[in-house]
């Protein structure tokens, strides 16, 4: 390895980043502008205030208040009002409401009478989010008013309100959402999405950088730089690269995750250490899976649309036990699992470092598994271009600077 | 007569044009082919079931059996294990790989006879909140089914009318109907809008390339040739080779992807067909303005990207546009995809009929008169290189 040859690489490349327009943008202002982009789209972390509509068929004292009591849960609001189904329905069909809580007729009467009252709760389910809150705000509200008829029978049988009150409920739960106490979207979902915003604008634009250096004959000209030595020029060429996601790393955690509130209950060092080695195996794969392009447009194509399957592999938001054995297979080979994975252990559940030792040995196998990957890719490449005619060769380096 | 006819032979030429192009090819056969499918086997097994929960039970008596025993017998938990400290509580989220704890109190059972306010404490990883919700919503239905039995059994005695006892432990009974996706399956859930999203990608970033590439290639004389000199003729010809390559490409989703997932469509073909239409031609001709008014393909590619990519986050579909600041419900509004998407649901798992989804046609048709403004404003940006004089165009 050559410092200086290194340097003179990095240089290289960093002229390259400044003098692409495409790769510029990429790489200096969508990280930004996503960020600022799809985490303000979460800054609120939950959805509140849920439209929903009535049909009211019975219109008394009762049925007004079990749907004050819904509509004064923080999930519901009570934005329309119906008078039959059918016009409720119309008004579903619209998107104006996502449920419709339907109260029949002598619903007063029959809680009065001690009987059962149905009501009926219809759901758009098209989005699993508003349903499900709106499901659970109305059970909610049913489980008070059982809790309530309960009480008032055992009173009536003379049993202080106290001790039917314990008697109606003998038993409570306290649901703990742990590490995520409102089990809210916005922790959920932003620390893995402000990861692959880097992960994928980093790949991206090296993938572009790559292709632009094949299609121009300056991928020769770097071999010959290193004087063919992988890791000088390795080195040389991620370096600019891991030198900028360095900096959007500490970016990330010392400004995006306080601001959007998120916790980092482990310790910074090994987080900014486990985050170094999951951008050197991403350098490395985004390296040698690059070096197939020679079409910056082909590789921007297909690198922008490997956003949502690498995200969604990794098993963020499905349990990786119930994907298909090659999803699990290819799951495990990306860096991305084994970081979120980290990520979630070490920063959020703020748990023991043996806890997460796995991923952190999963994380460098994979580095491992780069570096080997990217030097026989090299050798490939470097066999090859000696082997070109060198009027071809000497036509290139010219066309190339 | 066709053969003759400027449109046809331009569309001819695009139609070769876009089957030469090996950008063409990746984005309407292999990218879709893969990704769509690489999507739909993630969640093939449609629904969560049998979620692993650990159970810590410091009481052991025939109750906390029973309660344990209603834990099991829930289609949606699999108790997979039994803890035997509370200290053991804490790691056991990441130890046992488990999603939930179940803590039953030391004298639970004595103090439910004793009537000693008693509680079972569930801890859920909420870190991923579908299975938070999932074990929210186990944990609070199996707890009530127990409560509600115990109670049932304490107003017997007293003397109550045996017809009275259910309008008493439960007064308000409710009647769920679910509609649009009345199985919770999330392959319905999420397929269709992953692969709705893709398709406006994948056709907007190649409508982006029609002109620009022309120009890069210098193999746009050709075409103003073929076209005759005319701007509408070249337009329409490429439009409907884009057109067709498009309607492929939606044919393998709907009719390809979305059988071998099983994921039924309750609307009417017809309507649905009417609307990719209008969607397909909307994200077609913004394509087109885009690819007109940046003569440099890369960068139109990079403003393409930049513009879609965010389209399913921003479409309210996994997160709602009234639950997000102001400016980024601006951002989702001028993204036709939302617009498609509302539509998109309300006929395909709604069933609703056309005039409902009229709000969204009039934006999509917004839309594609916005996509022309582009393609006119890129012909008054690049009209030296649009407008060919004769001789320029007899070279």
């Amino acid at each position: 390895m050559n410092l200086r040859l290194i340097l003179t690489l990095i240089i290289k490349e960093a002229e390259l980043v400044i003098k692409d327009h495409s790769i510029l943008l990429v790489l200096f202002i969508a990280p930004i502008l996503y960020f600022v982009m799809m985490g303000s789209t979460y800054i609120k972390k939950d959805e509140e205030k849920v439209s929903v509509g009535v049909v009211d068929m019975d219109l008394t004292k009762s049925s007004k208040s079990f749907l004050n009591k819904v509509n004064a849960t923080q999930k519901v609001d009570i934005t329309h009002v119906y008078n039959s189904l059918p016009e409720a329905k119309i008004g579903m069909s619209k998107f104006e409401i996502q449920g419709i809580i339907s109260i029949p007729r002598d619903f007063e009467k029959k809680l009065k009478k001690n009987e059962s009252s149905p009501i009926g709760l219809i759901l758009n389910n098209t989005k699993f989010l508003s349903s499900n809150d709106i499901n659970k705000a109305v059970t909610l509200v049913t489980m008070d008013y059982a809790l309530e008829s309960r009480q008032k029978y055992f009173e009536s049988k003379g049993i202080n309100p106290t001790f039917a009150e314990i008697k109606a409920n003998p038993i409570t739960t306290q649901v703990n959402g742990v590490y995520n106490p409102t089990n809210n979207y916005g922790n959920f979902l932003l620390p893995a999405l402000l990861v692959l915003i880097l992960h994928q604008t980093l790949l991206i634009g090296l993938s572009e950088s790559i292709a632009s250096d094949r299609k121009k004959g300056l991928m020769k000209i770097g071999f010959e730089t290193s004087k063919y030595n992988f890791l000088t020029y390795i080195t040389g060429k991620l370096g600019f690269h891991l030198f900028l996601y360095s900096a959007y790393l500490l970016f990330t955690f010392l400004v995006a995750f306080p601001y959007f509130d998120l916790p980092i209950k482990g310790d910074f060092l090994t987080l900014i250490f486990v985050s170094l080695i999951f951008f050197m195996a991403t350098l490395l794969y985004g390296w040698f899976i690059s070096t197939f392009f020679s079409s910056q447009a082909v590789a921007m194509e297909i690198m922008a649309f490997t956003s949502y399957p690498v995200f969604l592999v990794t098993g963020i938001t499905w349990s990786i036990s119930d994907m298909p054995l090659f999803l699990q297979v290819i799951s495990n080979l990306l860096p991305l699992k084994p970081f979120f994975v980290f990520i979630k252990r070490h920063a959020i559940m703020g748990v023991d470092a043996y806890l997460y030792s796995h991923e952190v040995i999963q994380l460098l196998l994979l580095l491992l598994l780069g570096y080997v990957a990217a030097y026989l890719r090299f050798r490939y490449l470097q066999k090859k271009s000696i082997q070109m005619k060198p009027m071809v060769s000497g036509t290139l380096d010219q066309n190339g600077v | 007569m066709l053969k003759n006819w400027p449109v046809y032979r331009v569309f001819k030429r695009e139609m070769l044009r876009l089957a030469r192009l090996k950008s063409a090819r990746n984005l309407f056969i292999i990218i879709p082919l893969v990704v769509f499918l690489l999507l739909g086997s993630i969640y093939y097994k449609g629904a969560l079931r049998e979620i692993p929960v650990a159970v810590y039970d410091n009481d052991n008596s025939t109750l906390s059996r029973t309660y344990i025993r209603f834990l099991e017998s829930s289609p949606n938990l699999k108790v997979t294990h039994y803890l035997s400290s509370s200290d053991a509580i804490e790691n056991a989220f990441v130890e046992k790989d488990v999603q939930g704890v179940f803590y039953i109190p030391k004298d639970f059972h004595k103090n439910i006879l004793k009537n000693v306010p008693t509680q079972i404490r569930i801890y859920t990883n909420s870190t991923n909140i579908v299975f938070g919700n999932l074990l929210y919503k186990t944990a609070l239905q199996v707890t009530q089914t127990l409560s509600g039995a115990i109670v049932a059994k304490r107003i017997a005695p007293l003397g109550i009318n045996p017809n009275k006892i259910l309008g008493t432990v439960l007064p308000i009974n409710i009647n769920t109907r679910v509609l649009g996706n009345p199985q919770y399956n999330y392959v319905y859930y999420l397929l269709p809008g992953l692969t709705t999203v893709l398709l406006q990608m994948i056709i907007f970033l190649a409508a982006a390339r029609a002109f620009n590439l022309e120009w890069k290639n210098n193999t746009y004389q050709e075409l103003f040739s073929l076209a005759r000199g005319s701007i509408p003729t070249m337009v329409l010809g490429k439009y409907f080779a884009y057109m067709v390559y498009s309607l492929g490409l939606s044919g393998l989703t709907f009719a390809i992807i979305f059988p071998i997932f099983g994921i039924p469509i309750y609307g009417n073909i017809g309507f649905l067909f009417l609307l990719l239409l209008l969607f397909i031609t909307v994200s077609i001709i913004m394509g087109f303005g885009l690819s007109l008014m940046v003569k440099d393909e890369i960068i139109a590619l990079d403003a393409a990207i930049f513009y879609n990519s965010p389209a399913f986050v921003f479409s309210g579909f996994t997160f709602p546009i009234w639950a997000m600041p102001w400016p980024n419900t601006v951002y989702a509004e001028i993204i036709p995809y939302t617009h498609f998407l509302t539509a998109f649901l309300k006929l395909y798992q709604l069933d609703t009929s056309l005039n409902f989804i009229l709000p969204e046609v009039l934006k999509l048709l917004l839309f594609l008169f916005c996509g022309i403004l582009m393609i006119a404003i890129g012909l008054l940006i690049n009209r030296k290189s649009i407008f060919l004089s004769p001789k320029t165009a007899a070279l």
